[in-house]
């Protein structure tokens, strides 16, 4: 009988050998102590961590009221937002993105910007926005892999976080501008040869903890929601898309 | 309180919601290794479970459901976070520089610090031994939330425990096992 592998006796330790090949094995494991101590050793890896974590911590009491008054205000939503799939042209802000951006307004963490589709240019976070990107962002934006940092304007570090695509086959990026007095995290799409800024939210400057604040997150979800934007790209996808022009 | 249309299985399901805080708080703090930050991994993973709450498939498991969301939550979330130099990879390397060695050798006698040793192991293995051994999650429904196929499961749970067991001191051997308290 051929050497029985560790993943056939963690599969029965676990309970998901079919009948038959857990009873052949049995069979092997009686007349095979240098086997059974193998399996005692998945069992009890197992059983050491079902110890050691199923005495569950107890849930923050703000947590638990935050995720309760979520699960009411679905219910007596009268709206429900799914993903629309048209690309919406923008006319105002969609509802979802506004009820988001409202709670991180009353939050008092972050500014937002919200491209309009207009061609003026927009304030805040420094100076760093405007509609159409400038020549050494739009470059970086071009052939820059998510994930990677460039030093720009001498004192300004972008980062791409995500690619991502709308509809219509429209390529899209989320990227991090970093200053020492604050910075943006923003979305920006190509359109011909050109680099827009669709989404910018100013945030306080990272510092050396390097967090995001997690208040911008929903925002930047919901617009994604709202835009119907598709899942981030993998590494070969999203060089495939740069190299398209 | 029965307005909306399917009001009383949206109650239900908020509920079921509300009822598995505590397991998705443990594998939040499990993935992230930060109380704050879990809890905002928590809370986004529930915005998102109720916002999409018509793509859940009520034949699967919702645990398993909410532990997908969470789990791609957190991927968005490190792509995010600003790392010095490289990108923080999903599957990082085993952390040497948490744990101290006597600390890791006392580990061998106490199940208490199984939860220490579980946080050095790389997140790969840390995710995959929580789904499986904790949750009690099949290896099919584990490979749906990782988005690999079963093999990979049982390869990567494998090599897991076996890394799990050499930090512990656990031998498999009856008379030695250092699983029992005092034994060196």
């Amino acid at each position: 009988m051929a050497a029985v592998t560790d993943e056939r006796l963690m599969a029965y330790a676990d309970g998901e050998l079919p009948p038959e090949e857990a009873a052949a094995l049995e069979r092997a494991l009686r007349a095979d102590g240098e086997l059974r101590r193998r399996l005692a050793l998945f069992q009890e890896t197992r059983t050491a961590m079902n110890a050691a974590f199923t005495p569950v911590d107890e849930v923050p009491p703000a947590l638990r009221a935050r995720v309760a008054d979520m699960v009411a205000g679905a219910q007596s939503a009268t709206v429900t937002p799914l993903r629309p799939r048209r690309a919406a042209p923008w006319r105002g802000v969609p509802l979802q993105l506004a009820a988001s951006v409202a709670a991180v307004l009353a939050a008092g963490a972050i500014g937002y910007m919200v491209g309009t589709g207009s061609e003026q240019a927009i304030e805040g976070g420094g100076g760093l926005l405007a509609m159409e990107a400038g020549g050494e962002v739009a470059a970086a934006l071009d052939t820059l892999p998510s994930g990677q940092e460039l030093a720009i304007d001498g004192d300004t570090r972008l980062r791409v976080v995500s690619s991502f695509m709308l509809p219509g086959e429209v390529l899209c990026r989320e990227v991090e501008f970093d200053r020492a007095q604050g910075g943006t995290i923003s979305v920006l799409c190509r359109t011909g040869d050109a680099w827009r800024t669709r989404l910018a939210i100013a945030v306080p400057a990272s510092g050396t903890e390097g967090y995001r604040p997690a208040s911008a997150v929903p925002v930047i979800d919901a617009f994604l929601d709202d835009m119907a934007a598709g899942p981030a790209l993998g590494p070969e996808e999203e060089a495939e898309q740069l190299r398209a022009r | 309180m029965d307005e909306g249309r399917g009001a009383s299985s949206e109650t239900a399901f908020g509920q079921r919601i509300v009822a598995l805080l505590p397991n998705l708080r443990r594998f939040a703090l499990v993935l992230t290794r930060d109380p704050d930050a879990a809890d905002d991994l928590v809370q986004q993973t529930c915005e998102r479970a109720i916002a999409g709450r018509e793509r859940f498939d009520p034949a699967t498991r919702l645990e398993a459901w909410l532990f997908r969301i969470m789990r791609n939550a957190w991927i968005d979330l490190v792509r995010r976070r600003k790392t010095r130099g490289a990108e923080l990879p999903v599957e990082d390397a085993e952390d040497a520089s948490a744990v101290d060695g006597r600390r890791v050798a006392e580990a061998r006698l106490e199940l208490d610090d199984v939860r220490a040793v579980v946080e050095t192991l790389p997140v790969e293995q840390r995710e995959i031994l929580m789904l499986v051994c904790v949750e009690g999650l099949s290896y099919r429904e584990t490979a749906e939330i990782l988005d690999v196929p079963v093999g990979t499961v049982m390869s990567r749970l494998a090599r897991a425990r076996l890394k799990l067991a050499e930090k512990m001191g656990i031998t498999g051997d009856p008379q030695r096992s250092s699983t029992a308290r005092g034994e060196v």
